[in-house]
């Protein structure tokens, strides 16, 4: 705005000279937005969002805009602490000692376990955006027991994706928000693209899209939907198959994309019950053979050209029956199991609705396509001037991938949009660099471990048949969360939720140190959390705590500071250097590949170190080769060198942008000492804009496959060929039916695995609720809240008064017939036991559901908070209810709680029942005490302000004399 | 709306005074009842400014930044708070000016200053009810009955006083007085009963009109806040139709018609006092429930269905 | 000119990012800082020019959540500032935003009572009442990037369903919006002429859809093979 001129006499409200703008990147949250803050007195005047950075183009969420308070947390860890001796393990009782004598404690002890048994230190991060140097460190450590939090977060979705596109939602792929017309969220409450999600919803609404949101719940970004599809949980994957069933029957697909870029008309041997049924017939050289329609014979279907069936069922050249992979999925699909009629008793949508919604998506896709002009080579080299858009675009979370058949609905949701033909083209769900990557990714999970050595892989990686699981020769698990076992074969991102479980269990094996980095499993990531707290000061015979050791690092006295033996505080996001990796979990848009970093902009006032900064340290003291010299003198100075030097492969590094000798190449280059430097003078963020040529059909295009080679993305630039039909997993389950010809599951494992390993999506019960007593009636789900990240706002003194306290949400007709009045307490029961909570009614929550905010209900006396606070007295935490085992099925023993293809952690499959508390039974249940002294000498009010206003003031004479 | 204690006391206390004041100076300049003597009037005077006085320090006690109370006078072209202030303000040397004309045997001009101060004590009540009176914001007050209340209120109650006083110094010489307060009781009692009544109506505003969605129902899912804010303290308060039935109950009988019945009954000092003392309890507890009934819009922002 | 905001709400997700920002903005702006009571206790609360609530229209199934951003409407007939006694609440003419001089508010609460929109907030330490300075001490700094003189609600909101500007200007975004959006202000009966306006939530997109027709559930086994070149 001009000031109008009578406006005159303003004030210089702010003394410019006396602040100071850095630019860094947000981590409130794992969005990773574009930050510029605005300094003043070394303190933080303001946090805005940057306006050119790619993720949040000048926008902040709640979160970020409220950084200044987590820098006023009263939880903020100020130095290293040790458990007092003699103090009871969870006591919450420390004496602070120096990083010294913390780092020397700890390198003595690492460096026994990885001079005798490395696999006795796991190592397991939470809600870290680094895990490309924290696996790094595990490898070189030599213990194949890390993973970061992936388990118990979304895992289905990354490798539903991964094995089947090559990519999936998420950071992986966006909707292409600026020509989609017609947008399909499926159980989503916020995600972790928070900003960008937003922005594009704002961006479709704007355009004049559609928007169907299919979640039980209808708030946040359902409010704004057109169409909200209340769901029952855990159904979506019927609800994907039954439109499926729908476009099959009504021959709506995309019957070119699905012959060009996918594996539907590879023919599949059908011998059930004989070795080699279900996998793709293949000529002698290993490739996958179809029918060709013109020349009537079996042709390599790999090969450009080639005019493949779509449908049909051969004698193959070997003599075996055959059925291309369509056909199979047609015959699914079109089955009776699988109707909008049979769906809609399964998922509580009118199967009207179902099948307007499949000829909705289809008819925007076929009748509303959209030709982009586009210069583009193919991977075979043929030229094309423009590109088929299907406006049609879908998003997905873990309302879909939080359950124990997520892997099969994620799946489900990618077949239906690769029917559609609406996989990185324009208008539908677009690739973001490092993806699409090989179906799935040529890296397969380490297993072997020697003292002092190194992993000759990382630890985690993508089976691609039972050849490649993680266990001993009788088929039992090697790693300490069981993750590649037969338990969870495709466990890709590790099962962090059983770790503690399993370690004092000591099943497979009892471990030494657990390290936990950003992972609050004495409450929140953990399911079962009172009987968790209670396994970590669980004792042996010998009178030792069974897990011996527990290294916590962290920025703030959450509820697992308190189980620590050693406590390593880190600094917080203003605080520190970051990098945000291409080899990590990327920000990239799909129209260019992007990183980013974070800097200091804020120095700290504790005795914290960065965690990063530990880890080189760790790391050169351990003498691990990457971080040592051959003398053993440390390679690198510290974080930042580490980062500007390591060399992944020849060129490749952390950070993509301002390689080589002058900061001149981009992607591969030569390690920059000055690279840092380069990141701050452009505001700490990374953009390499893709020509147009490389911006569709990459899973086919020739110019992006060889680059995306170059930068190191892929392996080799062949095409990538989308599985709707997995063989993968049909060799998981031919060595279920004892037909493989290779390692076979323990008999306990072989039906499972008969099962769940289904080459083509399939819709099944989740299994907690297929084993749980019928009258637990309701479902039981959390929601993320958007101005709250996980545990960690609840120390921040202007988030916590939006939400201090979470309730039970109900449907109000569901609530009456339970006799259930608004905001009365119900004790809330699952098969693990009860809770108590406050209820509040509402519309618009499916009938079978109840649902709470994520996290929000806190331990007394951590956090920062004092002990009569509303989140530890009147929150309540849902997690108690839900166990991390499941129900037995039978004899065999109990497993995880989890997904049976992946072990990601199942916790919406949670089933409960509700009944009103007794009078006078108020406030929440179970409660847990504080350590003494918390919560003394809180302030009662707090005044921040980084100036003295300067203040704007009214005339006597206007007082007087102005009409108003 | 929140019942302030200071504003409760404020606004009876100081409608006490001025009733008294007024009352006694028309009653006095219309020959109904002149003052006994200029000891009766001097007592008077002095202890209805103290009440006066006492009531307007109450006032203060519920401003934030009491620093700044002598700014409230500036806006009297705008705010009926600062023409209460100013009229309060007034009052003092237009009724000092009254005493010394008496006092002076300054028969005219005590006559014109006489009535301008009863004037400006009359003036003053109904601004102090214009104060509630010109609020749009809050149905149950934005009505003409508001001020017309304040003055009955204050003439009832001012009538109680100056009966009690006259009876405090001649007992059971003033049988013109006691017919004017019971007859002051008497149009107090209609004037809450129709205010009640108005008060009681079907009420107007609803949160669909609050939040323009006028097609269907509206529920508040999420106020924003988990604990109370200013806002939800000052407006959030609520007392039950029972309690509510009954304070006006016993608001009618405790401050209107048992005084009523006193003063009407016979005569004494004690008796005089007990009615008084009941008046000015029962006023109380009806400013309490004025404040207490008054809903503002801003509840229907926050989850209230009507105000 | 006549300042104000335009509130979207078809698009707003009740995220906060405006109520926070405006927090943090303000903390250290003009009116601040803006004092918080028990901040790490029982009850925290504070003193906030924004709030987001949420609204519940109709019954499930068909009932459609709105979620609500509140803060001061820059009326046009502001009997908040004309019931002020000391003058300490003011409407500057020259743009029409409402303010308080913090030097000579008396902390009496009426100007609260006479606001029908909850836009007032005491601040209990300083016994001054405080309200949305429609980022005055942002709006017009020249020292700031001219796109970032804005309030820093709508610079922050993540779906941008906040738009400022000047409602007398005829072409300006607030003007358009309303025009073609058929923006409301809250309660107009009330006769306060808020200069804010609200965006109603658009019906419900219907999009076209292929007609229901016969399934070809049967004929899958004589499916005819189209000759498509991979
Ligand atoms: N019931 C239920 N449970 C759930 C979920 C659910 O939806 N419902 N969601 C699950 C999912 S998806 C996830 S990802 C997990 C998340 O669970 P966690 O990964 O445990 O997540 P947080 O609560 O974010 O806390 C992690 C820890 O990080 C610390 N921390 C914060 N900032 C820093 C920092 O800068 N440095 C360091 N060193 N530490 C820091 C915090 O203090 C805290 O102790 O929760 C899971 N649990
Ligand atoms: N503000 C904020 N942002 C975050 C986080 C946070 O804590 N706070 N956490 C981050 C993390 S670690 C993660 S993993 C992501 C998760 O992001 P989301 O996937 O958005 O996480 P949830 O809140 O678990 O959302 C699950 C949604 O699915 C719905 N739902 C539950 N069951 C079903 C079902 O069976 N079917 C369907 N269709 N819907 C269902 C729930 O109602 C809910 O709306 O968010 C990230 N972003
Ligand atoms: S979404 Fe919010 S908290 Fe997360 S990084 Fe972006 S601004 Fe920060
Ligand atoms: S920032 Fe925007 S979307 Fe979020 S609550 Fe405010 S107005 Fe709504
Ligand atoms: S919204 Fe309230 S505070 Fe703002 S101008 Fe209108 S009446 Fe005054
Ligand atoms: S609180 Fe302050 S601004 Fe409000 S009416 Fe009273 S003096 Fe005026
Ligand atoms: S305009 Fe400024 S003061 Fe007003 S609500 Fe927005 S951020 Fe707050
Ligand atoms: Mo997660």
């Amino acid at each position: 705005m001009t000031p109008p001129p009578e406006t005159g006499g303003l004030p210089a409200f702010e003394d410019h000279d006396a602040q100071q703008v850095k630019y860094t990147t947000c981590y409130m949250c794992a969005c990773r937005c574009g930050i510029k803050v605005t300094l003043e007195n070394g303190q933080v005047r303001f946090i805005q969002g940057n306006p050119n950075h790619p993720v949040n183009r000048g926008v902040l969420c709640a979160k970020g805009n409220a950084g200044i308070m987590k820098q006023m947390s009263r939880a903020k860890l100020d130095g290293p602490l040790r458990r007092k001796r003699g103090s009871e393990r969870g006591a919450g009782e420390f004496e602070r000692i120096s990083w010294d004598e913390a780092l020397d404690e700890l390198t003595a002890r690492l460096r026994r376990i990885r001079e005798t048994d490395p696999k006795q230190l796991a190592f397991f991060t939470g809600r870290d955006q680094m895990q490309a140097l924290t696996g790094l460190w595990a490898q070189q450590f030599g213990t194949i027991n890390w993973a970061a939090h992936g388990g118990f977060c979304s895992v289905n979705m990354a490798a539903a994706g991964l094995y089947t596109l090559g990519q999936s939602f998420w950071e992986f792929g966006d909707p292409d928000w600026d020509r989609t017309k017609y947008f399909m969220l499926w159980g989503v409450a916020e995600d972790h693209a928070s900003n960008p999600l937003k922005l594009g919803l704002d961006t479709l609404k704007r355009r004049g899209g559609k928007f169907v949101a299919i979640n039980p719940v209808r708030t946040g970004y359902q409010a704004i939907a057109d169409e909200w599809i209340p769901i029952r949980p855990g159904t979506d994957g019927m609800l994907a198959l039954a439109m499926v069933h729908v476009l099959l029957a009504r021959k709506l697909f995309d019957w070119q994309y699905l012959v060009r870029y996918t594996n539907a008309p590879w023919a599949v041997v059908c011998t059930p019950g004989v070795p080699g049924d279900g996998l793709v017939l293949r000529d002698d050289e290993g490739h996958p053979l179809a029918f060709d329609v013109e020349r009537e014979t079996w042709v390599d279907a790999t090969l450009p050209g080639v005019k493949p069936a779509l449908f049909g069922a051969w004698t193959g050249p070997d003599g075996r029956p055959v059925k291309t992979a369509m056909t199979l999925i047609a015959e699914r699909y079109l089955a009776q199991a699988y109707t909008p009629a049979r769906a809609a008793e399964v998922t509580g949508v009118p199967a009207a609705t179902i099948e307007r919604l499949a000829l909705e998506l289809a008819h925007t896709a076929f009748e509303e396509a959209i030709e982009v002009p586009c210069e583009w080579t193919d991977w075979a080299g043929r030229r094309h001037s423009s590109v088929t858009g299907r406006p049609v675009s879908m998003h997905a979370m873990r309302g879909v991938s939080a359950h124990s058949n997520g892997f099969h609905s994620c799946r489900a949701l990618h077949l239906l949009q690769v029917l559609l033909g609406s996989v990185d083209v324009p208008g539908g769900h677009r690739a973001k660099a490092p993806y699409p990557k090989h179906v799935p990714p040529p890296i397969k999970p380490a297993r072997e471990m020697a003292p002092n050595r190194p992993l000759k892989s990382p630890p985690l990686g993508f089976p691609t048949g039972p050849e490649d699981l993680v266990v001993d020769a009788d088929g039992r698990p090697l790693r300490i969360d069981k993750a590649y076992s037969w338990e969870a074969p495709l466990a890709a991102h590790g099962m962090m939720h059983m770790v503690i479980t399993n370690a004092v269990a000591g099943d497979p094996y009892p471990i030494d140190t657990l390290l936990l980095f950003m992972a609050n499993m004495a409450w929140n990531s953990s399911m079962n959390t009172a009987n968790v707290r209670e396994m970590l000061t669980a004792r042996g015979a010998d009178g030792e705590y069974k897990l011996p050791n527990l290294v916590v690092v962290d920025a703030f006295h959450s509820e697992i500071v308190d189980f620590a033996d050693l406590v390593l505080p880190d600094t917080t996001y203003l605080e520190r250097h970051d990098c945000i990796s291409l080899l990590d979990r990327p920000i990239s848009e799909p129209d260019a590949v992007c990183d980013s970093v974070r800097v200091p902009v804020i120095a700290p006032d504790r005795d914290v170190r960065p965690w990063q900064e530990v880890m080189v340290d760790l790391a050169t003291r351990l003498g691990f080769p990457a971080f040592v010299n051959e003398d053993g003198s440390p390679r690198y100075a510290g974080y930042m060198d580490f980062i500007a030097r390591f060399e992944r492969a020849p060129g490749i590094g952390f950070l993509a942008g301002w390689r080589g000798d002058n900061g001149g190449a981009s992607l591969r280059g030569d390690p920059n000492p000055r690279q840092w430097q380069h990141y701050e003078d452009n505001e700490c963020f990374f953009r390499h804009e893709l020509p147009e040529r490389m911006r569709f059909y990459r899973f086919a295009n020739r110019d992006y496959l060889e680059f995306a080679r170059d930068a190191g993305f892929n392996v080799t630039a062949d095409p990538i060929v989308l599985e709707l039909y997995s063989e993968t997993l049909q060799k998981f389950r031919l060595a279920g039916l004892g037909l493989y010809d290779g390692p076979t599951p323990p008999e306990a494992d072989r039906e499972r695995i008969a099962r769940y390993f289904d080459p083509l999506p399939f819709w099944y019960r989740p299994l907690e609720m297929d084993r749980t007593d019928e009258d637990y009636t309701l479902h039981a789900i959390t929601q993320r809240p958007m101005m709250m990240y996980h545990s960690w706002d609840s120390q921040n003194a202007w988030l916590r008064q939006v939400l201090a306290q979470n309730h039970l949400y109900m449907n109000r007709g569901t609530a009456r017939r339970f006799g259930i009045e608004d905001d009365s307490w119900v004790w809330v029961e699952s098969r693990n036991g009860e809770i108590r909570a406050q209820v509040r009614l509402m519309e618009g929550c499916e009938e079978n559901t109840v649902w709470t905010w994520n996290a929000i209900g806190k331990a007394r006396g951590a956090w920062g908070l004092a002990p009569d606070a509303n989140e530890s007295n009147d929150g309540f935490l849902l997690n108690h209810l839900i166990s991390e085992l499941l129900p037995p099925d039978g004899d065999a023993a109990a497993r995880s709680n989890s997904d049976p293809v992946t072990g990601q952690a199942a916790w919406y499959d949670l089933k409960v029942r509700v009944r009103p508390a007794a009078r006078g039974e108020s406030g929440a249940w179970p409660t847990f005490d504080a350590p003494a002294g918390r919560g003394d000498g809180l302030p009662a009010t707090l005044r921040y302000a980084t100036h003295a206003p300067k203040r704007l003031t009214r005339s006597l004479r206007d007082v007087l004399f102005s009409r108003r | 709306m929140h019942p302030a204690l200071s504003i409760i006391a404020f606004t009876v206390t100081t409608g006490l005074g001025y009733g008294w004041v007024a009352l006694g100076i028309v009653l006095n300049l219309t020959g109904v009842a002149g003052w006994q003597d200029a000891n009766a009037f001097g007592w008077t005077a002095g202890v209805s400014l103290a009440v006066i006085t006492a009531g307007l320090v109450a006032s203060t006690l519920h401003l934030a930044n009491p620093r700044n109370a002598w700014r409230a006078v500036m806006r009297v072209r705008t705010s009926w708070l600062s023409r209460e202030a100013v009229l309060a303000l007034v009052f003092y040397p237009a009724f000092i000016g009254y005493a010394a004309c008496l006092f002076a045997d300054a028969g005219r001009a005590a006559a014109l200053l006489g009535w301008l101060t009863a004037a400006i004590a009359l003036a003053t009540v109904f601004a102090t009810g214009m104060i509630y009176a010109c609020l749009r914001t809050i149905r149950q007050w934005n009505t003409p009955l508001v001020p017309a209340n304040y003055l009955l209120s204050a003439l009832a109650l001012g009538g109680l006083a100056l009966h009690a006083q006259r009876e405090l110094s001649a007992p059971g010489g003033g049988a013109a007085v006691s017919a004017v307060v019971f007859g002051l009781l008497m149009l107090a009692i209609a004037g809450k009963v129709v205010y009640w009544l108005k008060v009681g109506l079907p009420e107007a505003r609803t949160i669909d009109v609050a939040t323009g969605f006028r097609m269907a129902t509206v529920r508040l899912l999420d106020v924003g806040h988990t604990a109370g804010t200013f806002l939800t303290d000052e407006f959030g308060f609520q007392v039950s139709r029972p309690v509510l039935v009954l304070l006006k109950a016993v608001a009618l009988a405790a401050g209107y018609l048992l005084p009523a019945i006193l003063v009407a009954e016979g005569h004494g000092a004690g008796r005089a006092l007990v009615a008084l003392l009941l008046g000015y309890a029962g006023a109380l507890v009806e400013r309490w429930l004025f404040f207490a009934e008054a809903q503002h819009v801003v509840r229907l922002y926050h989850g209230q269905q009507r105000a | 000119m006549r300042l104000g905001l335009v509130i979207d709400l078809d698009t707003c997700v009740g995220c906060n990012a405006c109520a926070v920002a405006c927090k943090q903005w303000n903390a250290s702006g003009t009116s601040g800082p803006l004092t918080d009571q028990s901040p790490f206790g029982r009850d925290p609360t504070g003193v906030w020019f924004n709030r987001i609530r949420n609204y519940e229209v109709g019954h499930y199934p068909d009932s459609k959540t709105v979620h609500f951003p509140m803060s001061c409407m820059h009326c046009d007939e502001a009997w908040c500032v004309d019931v002020c006694p000391t003058g300490a609440s003011y409407k500057r003419a020259e743009d029409g935003i409402v303010l308080v001089d913090p030097d000579k508010c008396m902390g009496c609460n009426y100007c609260a009572w006479a606001c029908p929109y909850g836009a007032r907030e005491l601040d209990r330490a300083e016994g001054v009442m405080k309200k949305c300075t429609l980022c005055v001490d942002r709006i017009y700094d020249e020292a700031l990037p001219e796109t970032e003189r804005q309030p820093a609600c709508v610079l922050t909101c993540p779906t941008h369903a906040r738009l400022f500007g000047d409602f007398d200007d005829p072409h300006s975004a607030v003007s358009r919006a309303v025009a073609e959006r058929g923006g409301q202000p809250l309660m107009p009966e009330l006769g306060y002429a808020p200069v804010n306006h609200y965006l109603p939530p658009r019906a419900p997109r219907e999009a076209p859809a292929y007609e229901r027709g016969p399934s070809l559930v049967d004929r899958v086994k004589d499916w005819v093979n189209q000759a498509v070149a991979r």
